[in-house]
This record gives C-alpha cells, structure tokens and sequence, in this order.
C-alpha cells in the first residue's frame, strides 16, 4: 500500500481530531487570505490617491519652489517645456498655486488657489470624479471655482454661493474679486479637503497677475515606462527645472505603503504561530497513540524514511484539505470584499499620513496577496511537525512495543 | 467524594501526559503574551495621542457656542468664560482649564502673504502641559504679562521662511471680525516654533489672546473655545455630561472626539482591528484546547467507565474535566502573565523604534503627530478582561469534552481496550 493511501486512512482513525485540526488551519488561512486582500486593497487605493489625486507620478518646478513654495517662483517656459514633455509620451497638467483668504458671509478661512487648465488636468488626474456636489470646473465660466470638502465647511458654502477671494498678487498689490461656488469635493487629500480653491488658469492670471508661465507641472510617465526612467528622461528635456517622484515629495507615504507590507508577514507569523502550536500538539498525539504500531512497523523491516514519510504525509494531507477548504471559503468572501467591501463612511474624513480614507474599503486580490497566507502557512506547519516525525522515525522498536 | 478531591485528581491527571499538558499551556501562555501585548500598545499610543490632540487643539472636552462644531467663524463666541473656567475647575477630574480663541487668518507682509491657521492663548496661563506647541519653540516666545500691550506673533518656522521674516520682522494678519469686516493686526515676529508635521509648520501662528480680543472687538472674558484638560482622558464623557447641565443655551461641552471625529475613527478603526486579531488567536487558541482536552478524555474513557462504576455521578466526572481544564487556564494565565512581564516592563520603560518602518519625518495621523516610539502601558479593566476571555475561552473548550466524559456508559467503556 502505498505511502499516501496509508497516510489517508491514519487521519481518519481520529477524525475529529483531524476535523479541527483541518478546521483551524482552513479558518486561519481563509481570515489571513482576505486580512492581505483588504491590506493590498488599502495600499492601492492611498497609491492610486497620490497618483491619479493628489500629486501625480511626477511634479516639474523651479528649483527653488519645493523650500519657498512663493507666487514668485515660477517656472518659465513652460508652453515649450509642456510642449517637449506631451511629444515624449508623458500627460502633463500645469498648476498655479497661490495662497489667500476666502469668504463667505462672515466665515472665512485661508486657502490655497489652485489655478488648473481643465481640459488638460482632466487628461492627467481624476480630481473631478471626486465632485461630491454640484459641477466641476468649465473654462466658459472662469468665475466659477470648486472648493475642497473641509474647506466648504469652514465656509459653510454650498454650490450657487458667492465668495470673496483675497489675496496679494506678483504686483505687490491687494487682489481680490468675486466667485461662484460651482461644486465641493468630496474626499481627496488632508491639504485638498481643508484648503484647496480649484479655479480655471485664466481667473488665477487675472487674479494674482501671472501673465505667463506656471509654477508646476504634474506628470504621469509615458506607458509602459517606470518611475525611476519616467523622472530621467523628464529631466533630461528639462534641463532647468526640478522634477521629482512622488515618492520623493511624499516619502512617509511611499515608507509607509513600503512598511505595511512588511507588517503584513509579520501578522501572518504570528497567527500562524497560534496554528503552528496545534499541529504540534495534534501530530505529537497523533504519534504517541500509535507508537506501538511503529514499533511493530519496524520491528518488521520499516525504514526510518519510510515512518518519517507517512508521518509527513499524513500532515501534508491535512493541509491539503485545509487550503482547499480556506481558499474556497475565500472565494465568495474575497468577492463581496472585492466589490462591495467595507463600508466606512463613518469614518469618512479621517486622514492618515495627508490622505484621506476611503469611504469604503474594497479589498484587492492578487496572485502574491493569495500565495503569501499559502506560503507562509505551509512553512509554519512544516517547522511544526519536524519534531513529531522525528521523534516517530526514531522509535527503537523494543521499547516502543513494551509502552501501552 | 467533594470538589478539592476532584480538583486534586484533576491536577494529577493533567501531569500524567506533561508534554502535551505543556505545549496546550504553550497555546494559552502565546495567546495571553499576544493579547496582553497588543492591547498595552493600543492602549498606551492611543491615550497619548488623545492627549497630544487635546494639546495641539481645544483639550479634552471644550466649551465651545452649540454652532461652532458645524460652522467654526468668529462670531460664535462664549462669553463669562472666567465664570465657566472656575466652574469647571471645580470639577475633581478636569486639570486645566483655559480660553482660546482659534481660526483663519491671512499672514503677509509687503511681499508674501500665507493662509494660517491661529489659536490665541493666554501665556501668563498657558504652558507645554496644555499647548504643546510650546514646548517647540525654537526661538523666543510670547511675552508672559504682557496682555494686549504684546504685539508679538509665534509663526511656525517653514511658514516664516515662506514669508521671508525672521525674528523681530514685521507680518500682517488679516481677518474678519464678527460683523464681517475685514480687520487686521500688525505684529513682530516673537518666536518660531516647530512641531514635525509640515502642515502646521507651514501655517501655524500663535498669537496672545488678549491682543486679538482687542483686535476683534471681543469683551474680556470672550473666546471661542473654553479648553478643559483631564488627568484621565477616559473620563471626557462623563465630564462633559456634567457641565453639559449647568451652561446657558449660548454654549455647548463637547467632547474630543465629537471635536475630532476623524481621530476618534481612526482610534476605533484601529482598536477594531487589533480585538478582531485577538479573537482569531483566542479561537485558534481554543481549537487547540479542544483538541488535546478531547483527545485526551477518549483516551481515557475506559478509566471514567470505571470511576462510574465504583460510584463516581456523571456530574463529578463532568467536574473532573471541567477542573482539568480550569486547571489549565489557571496555569496558562499564571506562565503567560511570567512571560508577558519581562518583554511588557522592557516596553513600557523603552519602547520600540518603529522610525525605521516610516522613515525619519514624523507620522501625522487625522492631523496629529504620532512619535515613532512605542510604548506599552495596559489600562488595568482590559487586562482584567483579557484574564477573563482567557478563562472563558478555555472553559467553554472544555465543555463538550468533559460532557462527553460525564455521559459514558459503564460497562460499554470497561469492555474497550
């Protein structure tokens, strides 16, 4: 009979032993399965909130513009700089930014203008999707501005009301005018939801006088390019400008989708440690009822190896059984997390590290974030039977079939 | 026969297979370690960062108007807070109690100007236990004593290197008083502070609250917020209750994280998150009680077949498992908390770097800076219940097993071999 045939019938000698043992094992794979699938889903969605929201694969600035972020700083030539940059495969939106002060009625509250060429900002980033009311900015009503969530709050502005801007334009002199809210964001980003005004390129012109050039360029590389190639070749075209990945303008974040994937595994071992102590104590038990019977095995000519080997068959089979189970289990749970997720709006506003949480969390499933809790499981149970086997494999046959 | 016998018996029992006895209490003591563990972190980062948020912003409960949560401007003032402050002072869990007037301003000069976020204190007051932006100032400071005569600002320092000021330069603040007029104080720059998170470094100003009263037209004893400093964050509820009763309709108590719902959501996102780990360690955990406690009493059928028929009811043989595994919780809690000792003591004085995981700058979560340090500090009711989970968790384990014991029939289990 061979190895595997016997291994299948010892397991079930005991079979409710087997039953939870299995049952453990299916249950912590199939919560560790869906806990990296809700992780990776987390880490996509703050990544794709920095690139398709927030700051983009890459920003373009004067070089003095990171330390003094001033009206001042701007960097020219940018029609040919956005110009060589379009014709090198990269989707280029500029921004103008400039600080002041907004009111409406008696509120009011110090903002950060964000002057966009809409048809091109469109093309680059997804800023509009976020529209929690009313309607994105329209170049053909330059008067019309869209302010961030926390921000309208503040103000207590919904789409329709008027607001005051007040600023200081390149001029040295006080600038301020009129606008119509068009739309509030919903959730983007911390600085976004509490101070960001977006209006159309020409009302930021007219507003702070900057007739010309711009002070940012928010790239996303070329398809199929990575960061690192995406940021030399937007250098090489640039030769006077700073550009930067995000990962260098927001290194906690990029540290800190780095770190939580690292945490993960550490989560997985320690479960797994829990699972690791049971399939010691089920195999050891396992081992010692039926020690007689391996005494008697190889009394009669039985290998070591061959002990050992049903030993490791017989837990192989286990775990079999409970990676089926788990990830089939995982299957109608991964897709309602997947596409239904969990539902956070009340927590709607939180932010960690400047990027807001989603309001509801879907989990994301890939090979590697299905394989890891897999691994990692066969590993432990691996190191957890080691002990068992060998102690089986070893048995000195008179003095196992003396024990009762 | 009466109980302390059965639980002698049980004792022994258990000893009689000492590795398997061990590596069950291994399960329990790793459960214990973990739980104990994870919940000292929670419990320790989560409480110093309520407080970090209590003294960055309005304390731990505030007496703010019923309209500012929703609608925060100037013109929503308390006003008699001398009156509110000694009231609440003589409240035996409130520590401090202080007025601020907080909101937005514009800051510029002849060349630059930023928005700012100010909060106005009273430095003759104040000090780093109740403003923690106090205790980063890099350079001078408001004047203690010097009432609306100072005309000194603090700026946070990458907010006066976009200005372009240094200390003793002149900056403007722009903002609009209650009637909706724009109005404007002239100030020195006193002091820098820096504080880590760039956002508040970048548009933080500190001004001396009498200066702005003036400014704005407020009475003397007006301010928008009334922050209220507790020994014991925990309590803010019931303290908020309390006052709650005894204030005019014009003002409101509220607490911290009805002020900072998003910090108390991430708090609660995360403490979720570390009981649900805990309960799928403490069923795993179980699964691994049941198993040897089961395994253990089929063994031992023929043994309970006897004892029923020398006179043992099903219900003391049912004790006996039940003592076994009462046994097992007990020395599981009694190794695990030995075990938990050494590592916790190690913690709670030093703590763990975790900067490494998140680089140099410091973490702001919901707006708040969070230290890359660790530390562990268990509030004592959830070691209480995480003792308590633990023994249930065992006893329930044990329960079919020793149900299955108790209902053996006599002569059936005398005729196994």
């Amino acid at each position: 009979m061979s190895v595997w045939k016997l291994a299948w019938r010892s397991i079930w000698r005991n079979a409710r032993r087997t039953l939870v043992t299995v049952a453990a094992m299916a249950f912590a794979l199939w919560v560790m399965v869906l806990y990296s699938g809700i992780v990776e889903g987390y880490l996509m969605s703050m990544e794709r909130d920095v690139l398709d929201f927030e700051v983009g694969e890459l920003q373009v600035a004067h070089p003095a513009y990171r330390d003094d972020p001033s009206l001042y700083n701007l960097l020219e030539d940018s029609d040919a700089a956005i110009a060589a940059l379009e014709a090198a495969g990269f989707r280029v939106a500029p921004r103008l930014i400039g600080g002041g002060l907004a009111a409406h009625g008696p509120q009011s509250a110090g903002v950060m203008l964000r002057g966009i060429d809409v048809a091109r900002d469109g093309a680059t980033l997804r800023v509009s999707e976020r529209l929690a009311v009313g309607n994105w900015l329209d170049p053909s009503d330059p008067k019309g501005v869209v302010l961030g969530r926390r921000l309208a709050r503040t103000l207590g502005a919904t789409p329709g009301a008027e607001l005051v801007v007040l600023s200081q334009g390149t001029d040295g002199a006080m600038a301020n005018d009129l606008y119509t809210v068009r739309g509030v964001l919903g959730t983007v980003a911390d600085a976004t939801d509490r101070t960001a005004i977006f209006m159309v390129e020409q009302a930021f012109r007219d507003l702070m006088v900057v007739p010309t050039a711009t002070h940012m360029l928010i790239l996303q590389g070329p398809v199929g390019s990575t960061l690192d190639e995406a940021r030399a070749s937007a250098s090489a075209l640039l030769p006077g400008a700073e550009v930067r990945t995000w990962r260098q303008l927001m290194p906690i974040v990029a540290q800190m989708l780095d770190g939580t994937k690292a945490l993960i595994f550490f989560v997985f071992f320690i479960v797994y440690l829990a699972i690791g102590i049971l399939v010691l104590n089920a195999m050891l038990m396992a081992v010692f009822e039926r020690i007689r019977e391996f005494g008697v095995l190889k009394a009669i000519g039985a290998s070591p190896g061959l002990v050992l080997s049903m030993i490791l068959a017989e837990t192989a089979l286990q775990l079999a059984l409970a990676i089926s189970i788990g990830l089939l289990l995982a299957i109608p749970a991964g897709v309602y997390m997947s596409t239904v997720g969990l539902n956070l709006a009340g927590l709607s506003g939180t932010s960690v590290v400047g990027l807001s949480l989603p309001p509801r969390w879907i989990a994301s499933f890939s090979p590697a974030s299905v394989a890891g809790p897999v691994v990692i499981l066969v590993i432990m149970v691996a190191m957890a039977v080691i002990y068992p086997a060998l102690k089986a494999a070893l048995i000195r046959p008179v003095q196992a079939m003396r024990t009762h | 026969m009466n109980s302390l016998q059965l639980a002698l018996i049980a004792w022994r029992n258990l000893w009689r297979n000492p590795r398997r006895t061990l590596l069950t209490l291994c399960a329990i003591t790793f459960g214990v370690f973990l739980a104990v563990l994870l919940t000292a972190l929670n419990d320790r980062n989560f409480s110093d960062m309520i407080d970090v948020a209590a003294r960055l912003g309005g304390g731990h409960v505030v007496i703010q108007h019923p309209e500012y949560i929703d609608t925060p401007n100037l013109t929503r003032t308390v006003s008699g807070t001398t009156a509110l402050r000694a009231a609440a002072q003589a409240d035996p869990d409130v520590s401090h109690a202080v007025d601020r007037i907080s909101g937005q301003a514009m800051m510029s000069t002849a060349s630059h100007n930023a928005g700012v976020m100010f909060i106005a204190y009273d430095p003759d007051n104040e000090d780093d236990t109740t403003l923690s932006f106090l205790e980063g100032i890099t350079a001078g400071g408001l004047l203690p004593g010097g009432g609306a005569n100072d005309k000194s600002v603090v700026l946070g320092h990458k907010l006066a290197d976009n200005l372009h000021v240094e200390l003793g330069d002149k900056v403007v603040y722009t903002l609009m008083d209650r009637s909706g007029e724009i109005v404007g104080g002239m100030a020195r720059v006193g002091g820098l502070v820096g504080t880590g998170a760039d956002s508040l470094d970048g548009g933080l100003a500190l001004l001396p609250i009498a200066r702005v009263r003036e400014v704005l037209g407020y009475g003397p004893d007006e301010a928008t917020q009334v922050a209220l400093f507790l020994s014991d964050s925990r309590r803010s509820g019931e303290v908020a209750q309390r006052l709650h009763a005894d204030l005019p309709p014009t003002a409101s108590a509220l607490t911290w994280d009805t002020v900072q719902p998003d910090l108390s959501g991430f708090i609660a996102m995360k403490v979720g998150g570390a009981v649900f780990m805990e309960l799928v360690i403490m069923v795993l955990v179980a699964a691994s009680i049941f198993n040897t406690l089961f395994v253990s009493v089929m063994e031992r059928m023929r043994e309970f077949g006897i004892m029923r028929a020398i006179g043992y009811s099903p219900r003391q043989i049912f004790g006996l498992v039940m003592w076994e595994s009462l046994w097992l919780a007990i020395v599981g809690l009694v190794a695990g908390i030995a075990l938990t000792a050494g590592p916790y003591w190690y913690l709670a004085k030093n703590g763990i770097d975790v900067s490494a995981a998140y680089g140099d700058e410091a973490l702001d979560i919901a707006g708040v800076g969070f230290s890359p340090i660790l530390n562990v500090g268990i509030f004592p009711d959830h070691a209480v219940i995480i003792g308590l989970v633990a023994m249930a968790a065992t006893l329930t384990a044990g329960l079919y097993p020793a149900w299955r014991a108790g209902r053996v029939v006599p002569v059936d289990a005398i005729k196994l071999l």
